[in-house]
């Protein structure tokens, strides 16, 4: 009897096995290539369920670094639009013109939203010298190109001051620049469906937000809802007291939890006239969960994500379960260089790495075998974006 | 007559299954290296592997590498399941590691084969069950195809590219950043 394997070939690889193959590939640059090899791979790949593809960097000139294989990816965006931050896997994009929208380069679909810097110099009495810095834009639920969805920006300008902005695409609805405790604020965050801010301090404060008369969903009221702590934290054990830390606060939705994630950046340089942010790096974090169990509620350390991943950053922050991907650890946040820096000090992997949470070492994002790339200059914001459904 | 308890399991260590490929060879095996199929498992079980297994979806020459395979890795999991009670934590983990490395050296050489090869034994393994070897085969694919394009990895894998101009216009049109 002649084996049947004698008189196949590669292409007749069963699903399932193609299906094997595919989940040893964590990139979907490689998995998309693989089905692009022949026809049955082509309509094979398609059955098969596959676990979620690394994520990706957006580096300054508007390419992506793929975590932690390294590849560099091009993807087809607008010349003349500039990446300011993401959800999931859709861009945030702002036109030279001031033109905003949210896009899914995958799928191409397209949400319009307002010119946010014209409606934001229009709102407020701002100085003419003062300018957004940077934008982040937060979801209640999963993206959908459907219009009607709602969805809020913080700005926040070079005075440090907060405006969030409350948009039913294609128009903003409300806009409420910050007075008070939400005057400054590191960062917003949707969690069960209601938006939440960290102030500088001790704070997490609750934005209402109802719909009037007319429909329109609008701030109705700004609550601070935690302004303690379970216990006083500590510096982290391995900070010297006798330094000075620069401090970034994240808020990010982690297993039906509202977390607040804490970044120590210190300036190890001795030259204190070196170039601004140019020495800097993160040599530690604090998670702490919000309880809001009781009112007012309170912050309550943790030192464990129960196997989840954190992904941070100012225009984005996200957890996963890291058994979900392969090459991705538990209990770990990644984070980059999400501060503004010097056009001279374009390494996208400055300031960037792995803190495993359990034991406090930090290790780089990219994989041992990975080549680093160098010198990406351009407008792009660094910010994590997840690709899915791309074929 | 065997005894009950551990003298049972012993005679059933020792016991010897015979593999029959397609092209009729005969394989004498351990029921130790023989069980690391699920499939012939299996068939232990329920008692039909008297005057052999028959195996005809694998040759002879699948089925002696396949052979290999499990001899080495039973051998390596009886040996950690012996080592756990006679050395101390430390020893044993001295242990451990060596046979993880001893083992890993062998699957480096073991897959060093050629393409018609590997996808032969990744139909067996998957025919067998064996999913360490399955595992291991498929991993040695994907790591094969990183970084490749479609074009190089038929080249790699001898298919003939059978798209229609349609299809490749579709990915083309989904997925350029792909090909970049």
């Amino acid at each position: 009897m002649m084996s049947a394997a004698e008189s196949l070939s590669w292409s007749d690889l069963p699903p399932e096995l193609l299906g094997l193959v595919l989940k040893c590939l964590p990139s979907l640059a490689d998995r998309v290539r693989l089905r692009a090899v022949c026809h049955p791979w082509r309509s094979n790949a398609r059955l098969q369920t596959l676990p979620p593809q690394l994520p990706w960097l957006t580096l300054l000139d508007g390419t992506f670094l793929s975590i932690p294989d390294g590849e560099i990816i091009k993807m087809d965006v607008p010349d003349d639009a500039r990446c300011c931050g993401s959800i999931d896997n859709w861009l945030f994009l702002m036109q030279v013109d001031g033109g905003c929208s949210l896009m899914n380069p995958f799928s191409k679909a397209t949400l319009d939203l307002p010119k946010l810097t014209t409606v934001w110099r229009q709102a407020g009495s701002m100085g003419a010298d003062v300018n957004p810095l940077f934008y982040k834009v937060v979801v209640p639920s999963p993206l959908d190109s459907s219009q009607g969805s709602l969805v809020a920006v913080q700005i926040v300008d070079n005075g440090n001051h907060s405006t969030v902005c409350i948009c039913q695409p294609p128009v903003v609805t409300d806009l409420v620049t910050g007075m008070g405790r939400s005057r400054y604020m590191y960062d917003v965050a949707f969690f069960n469906g209601k938006l939440y801010g960290v102030p500088f301090g001790d704070e997490l404060v609750i934005f209402e937000i109802g719909c009037d008369l007319g429909s329109e969903p609008k701030i109705s009221s700004t609550d601070c809802v935690i302004n303690s702590w379970d216990v006083l934290p500590d510096l982290p054990q391995s900070l010297s007291r006798e330094k000075a830390y620069m401090m970034r606060q994240y808020l990010v939705e982690c297993c039906g939890k509202l977390l607040k994630v804490t970044r120590f950046i210190h300036d190890d340089h001795p030259d204190r006239r070196s170039l601004f942010f140019e020495h800097d790096r993160t040599v530690a974090f604090d998670v702490f969960e919000a309880d809001l169990s009781t009112n007012p509620g309170h912050w309550r350390q943790v030192s464990k994500l129960g196997g989840q991943a954190l992904f941070i950053g100012m225009h984005c922050s996200k957890s996963f379960a890291a058994e979900e991907y392969s090459g991705i650890q538990e209990d770990c946040i990644y984070f980059m260089c999400d501060y503004p820096w010097p056009d001279c000090a374009a390494d996208p992997l400055r300031d960037s790495g792995v803190y495993n949470l359990r034991n406090g070492m930090i290790t780089p994002l990219l994989s041992q075998t990975a080549i680093v790339p160098q010198h990406h200059v351009g407008q792009w914001r660094p910010t994590w974006f997840f690709p899915a459904g791309s074929t | 007559m065997a005894s009950a308890g551990s003298g049972d399991e012993k005679a059933a260590a020792a016991a010897m299954i015979t593999l029959i490929s397609s092209d009729n060879e005969k394989f004498e095996v351990t029921e130790a290296t023989a069980t690391l199929s699920q499939t012939i498992r299996h068939m232990i079980e329920d008692g039909c592997t008297d005057g052999g297994v028959p195996l005809p979806n694998v040759t002879s020459k699948i089925l002696a590498r396949v052979i290999e395979y499990c001899k080495k890795h039973a051998t390596a999991a009886a040996g950690e399941e012996g080592s756990s009670s006679s050395f101390s934590d430390a020893a044993f983990l001295e242990v451990d590691r060596a046979f993880l490395e001893e083992l890993e050296e062998f699957d480096d050489a073991f897959l060093e084969v050629d393409r018609a090869t590997l996808f032969d034994l990744i139909l067996a393994a998957n025919y067998l069950d064996i999913k360490g070897l399955l595992n291991l085969t498929c991993q040695k694919v994907a790591d094969s195809v990183k970084g490749k394009t479609p074009e190089q990895i038929r080249e790699m894998y001898n298919i003939v590219n059978d798209l229609t101009p349609e299809e490749e216009a579709e990915i083309r049109r989904e997925t350029q950043w792909a090909f970049e």
